[in-house]
Formats: C-alpha cells, structure tokens, sequence
C-alpha cells in the first residue's frame, strides 16, 4: 500500500514538474522525459512489475496529457519498463556510471521503440533532428532526478 | 506448477502481454479522437496546479519584464530629470523677469512722485562682508550718467527710500555709500513737522538723527524723510521711523533713533536719482 501510495503521489508531482518543463522546454523540442527517468529510476531500484505496470501508467498520462496518438507512448514506455526491468538485482543501481549508462541507452531505446511503434502500426511520427540530442539531455537531467528519487522514496521506507 | 504460481512467477511478463494486447486495441482502434474529453478532465483536475506551475514558469519572464521595465523607466527618469532641470531654469528666468517686470512697473509709477528727476536701474554688484553696512557696488557708472553725490534710492510700495548716495564713479561700476555707513550724514525732517537734523550712520540698520532741539515735538513712530537741504537728494524721500528717543543732559539736545523702513539688507536693485537738466 505504501508503495502504491508513493508511487501515485509521485506520478501526481511528475505530472506538475511535466507541464513546468514543458513551459520551459517547448520551444527548443528538448525536453527531459521525465516519465523515462522516472520508469529508469523503478527498473533500477523498487522492482520490474513496478516499472512495467507505472510504464503502463506513466504512458497513457503522456498520451492524454499531449494529445499524441493514443497508445504510442504507452506502449514505448511499457516496454521500456518491461526491458529495463530484467536488469533489477543485476547490476550495482548505487554506481553512478551504472545510472548514466542506464539513462543514456534507455533514452536511446524509448526513441527507437517509438520509431518501431510508429512504423509497424503506420502512425504519422516525425523525428526531428533536435530530438537526438534528448538522450543527452535525459542522461544529464535525469541523474538529478534519480537522486531525488532516491531520497524520496527513501523517505516512503520503499528503498 | 498451478498457473497462479506461474502467474506470479512471471508476473512482469504476464503484464507486460496483457499490456502489449490492450495497446495493440488502442492502437488500431484510433481512441484518439474520443480522448479530448478525457484530456480536459485531467486538465481540470490538475488545473490548480498548473496556476503554481505558471507562477513559477512566468516569474522569470516577470523579472525579465521587470528588469527591462526597469531601464526603460530609469531612462525615462533621466530625460524627466533634464526637463525638470530645464523647467526650474525657465521658472528662475519667469522669477527674474517678473521681479524686473514688477520694479519697472514700481519705477514707473514713483516717476510722478519726482517728475523732474529720472532714475538709474542699477544691479548691485558687489557688497562685501565686513562692510556691509558701510558701502555696497553697482553695476552703472559714467557711461550710464551716474555721477558722484546723487542719492541712491530703492522703490518699494509705490514710495522711495533712500538708502545712500554715489561714493566714487568708474566707467562702468559706482561706489554707493550706504546710509548707515558712520560717514553718511544727511539732513533730514520729521515728516509734516518743523522739526529738522541730520541722521548719521551707526554700521547697524539703525541710525541716529541729531541736532533736534530740546523744545521739538518728535514722537516715538515719526517718520523720517530727506529735508532737501543738501544738493542732489530731493525733498521727501522716506528714511525711517523714530523708534527712541533721548536727550543730552549737558546740551539738551534730542537724540533719536531711526529704524530704517526698507529693510537695507534685502537689496538686489537699487535706482540712483538723477535731474533730467543735469550735466
């Protein structure tokens, strides 16, 4: 239940920081996803049901909220949730070059599934060129975030 | 193994195929279109918090707006100080020129009190500290017609006071010898009384009048003004008001002091008197 209750509360606080971001960032079409970091962060450190079932969630928020193609980003992020997750317990989530690694390949790969998505399912999906400098953006945004992950659920005693 | 522990066993995976289904049902069914009502539900629902996100979003763009507000209005402020410098400037020049319009006005009425003298308008130039009593300078000498001995008069209230008389002449400047200088004497009269003598100056703004006899009528509140008994000063220019008397107990002479009725220290411009026949 606390579990469930952290992980509400911090989809709630995502929501907020997104529409923030998305005030900041929009005009440059770099954004961090934070959604992503926030799935990275639960495949890294709570468990793989956790990360699959909130890359579930997290994606038909952004559908919703963003008005995309219903489905895309649900399906990217539950997929990214499922894949990343194979890696809890294997690997030391404490080091920092492990969370930079992990951020780096998982944008890398969010973009590449919502490439293979749009493509097996013909959905209209343009790919501009500022977006391949969003795993970069991600890696290094994304570190701050999972430090504050930590900390907060930390704080909720899930970790 | 029952399926529900090989349900639990792979639950990641078994969620992540019901997903992978339910995806592939939103995907090709297009709910897209059917979602904008949802989406302004969720919209409404976090629509108190994006008044916060806005807040904290727009107070950069506030403080830039600000910022830039700020230097618009301090150059504002600049070009508003230069004109405010202009302005008091003109209000100084309407002062001065009123002031000049006004003494003129004043010169000009006082002309009928004296039709056959004609009067001077002179700046004063110099008057120093240590004699300010004594002697003061103006801006009008010899190419002006002024000439040593004429009496040196201030208009105020439609009526002249005198204050002194030419001390010495340049070209340009003169030397006014003021009524209160312990070398000025000037024979005087009680104003509509028989009664004569001279005031000399004492370095203060009062004067003494001497020579009254024992047996004159002079009163505290008399005034004084000019006799006419010395060459140049006209008859009746005002002086001063008797605000003391005494008497000489060895020669039974009256003694009377004379405060000056225009206040001699508040002098800008000054009028010197001359006879329109004199060479």
């Amino acid at each position: 239940m606390k579990k469930f209750l952290a992980i509400i509360t911090t989809l709630f606080l995502l929501i907020l920081t997104d529409i923030i971001l998305s005030k900041y960032f929009g005009f440059l079409k770099i954004k961090p996803n934070i959604w992503l970091i926030h799935i990275v962060y639960l495949a890294l450190f709570v468990g793989h049901t956790e990360s699959t079932v909130v890359g579930f969630l997290s994606g038909m928020i952004i559908d919703i909220l963003h008005l995309t193609i219903f489905g895309l980003n649900t399906f990217a992020l539950m997929c990214l949730g499922y894949f990343c997750g194979w890696v809890y317990k294997r690997v030391d989530e404490s080091l920092f070059k492990v969370k930079i690694i992990f951020l780096f390949l998982s944008s890398i790969l969010f973009l590449l599934l919502q490439i293979i998505i749009s493509k097996i399912f013909s959905i209209p999906h343009s790919v501009p060129l500022g977006i391949l400098l969003t795993p970069f953006v991600d890696t290094i945004i994304g570190y701050f975030f999972i430090i504050f992950f930590i900390w907060y659920y930390r704080n909720w005693k899930i970790i | 193994m029952t399926l529900k522990e090989f349900l639990l066993k792979h639950r990641p995976t078994v969620l992540f195929i019901v997903f992978s289904i339910l995806n592939i049902i939103f995907l090709t069914s297009g709910l897209t279109s059917y979602l904008r009502t949802v989406r302004s539900f969720f919209i409404y629902f976090f629509s108190f918090g994006y008044i916060p996100a806005n807040k904290v979003v727009n107070y950069p763009v506030e403080v830039y707006n600000r910022f830039l507000k700020l230097i618009y209005i301090t150059e504002e402020n600049r070009k508003l100080l230069q004109q405010v410098k202009k302005l008091l400037l003109y209000k100084l020049k309407y002062e001065q020129l009123y002031q000049t319009y006004s003494r003129l006005m004043e010169i000009t009425n006082v002309k009928n009190i004296l039709p056959e003298f004609s009067l001077i308008d002179c700046k004063i130039l110099v008057r120093e500290y240590f004699h300010w009593y004594n002697y003061l300078v103006i801006l009008g000498g010899k190419q002006d017609g002024i000439e040593e001995d004429l009496p040196v008069v201030v208009v105020a209230n439609k009526k002249l006071f005198l204050i002194g008389r030419i001390w010495t002449v340049s070209e340009k400047t003169s030397k006014v010898l003021l009524i209160t200088d312990p070398l000025s004497g000037i024979p005087v009269k009680v104003k509509d009384k028989p009664i004569q003598g001279i005031v000399l100056g004492e370095a203060t703004p009062y004067l003494v009048m001497e020579y009254i006899l024992p047996e004159d009528d002079i009163k505290i509140g008399d005034v004084i003004v000019t006799s006419g008994l010395i060459n140049n000063i006209p008859e009746n220019i005002e002086i001063g008001t008797v605000t003391n008397i005494t008497a000489s107990s060895t020669t039974g002479f009256k003694k009377a002091i004379v405060k000056l009725n225009y206040n001699i220290n508040n002098l800008d411009y000054v009028s010197v008197l001359k006879k329109y026949n004199q060479r």
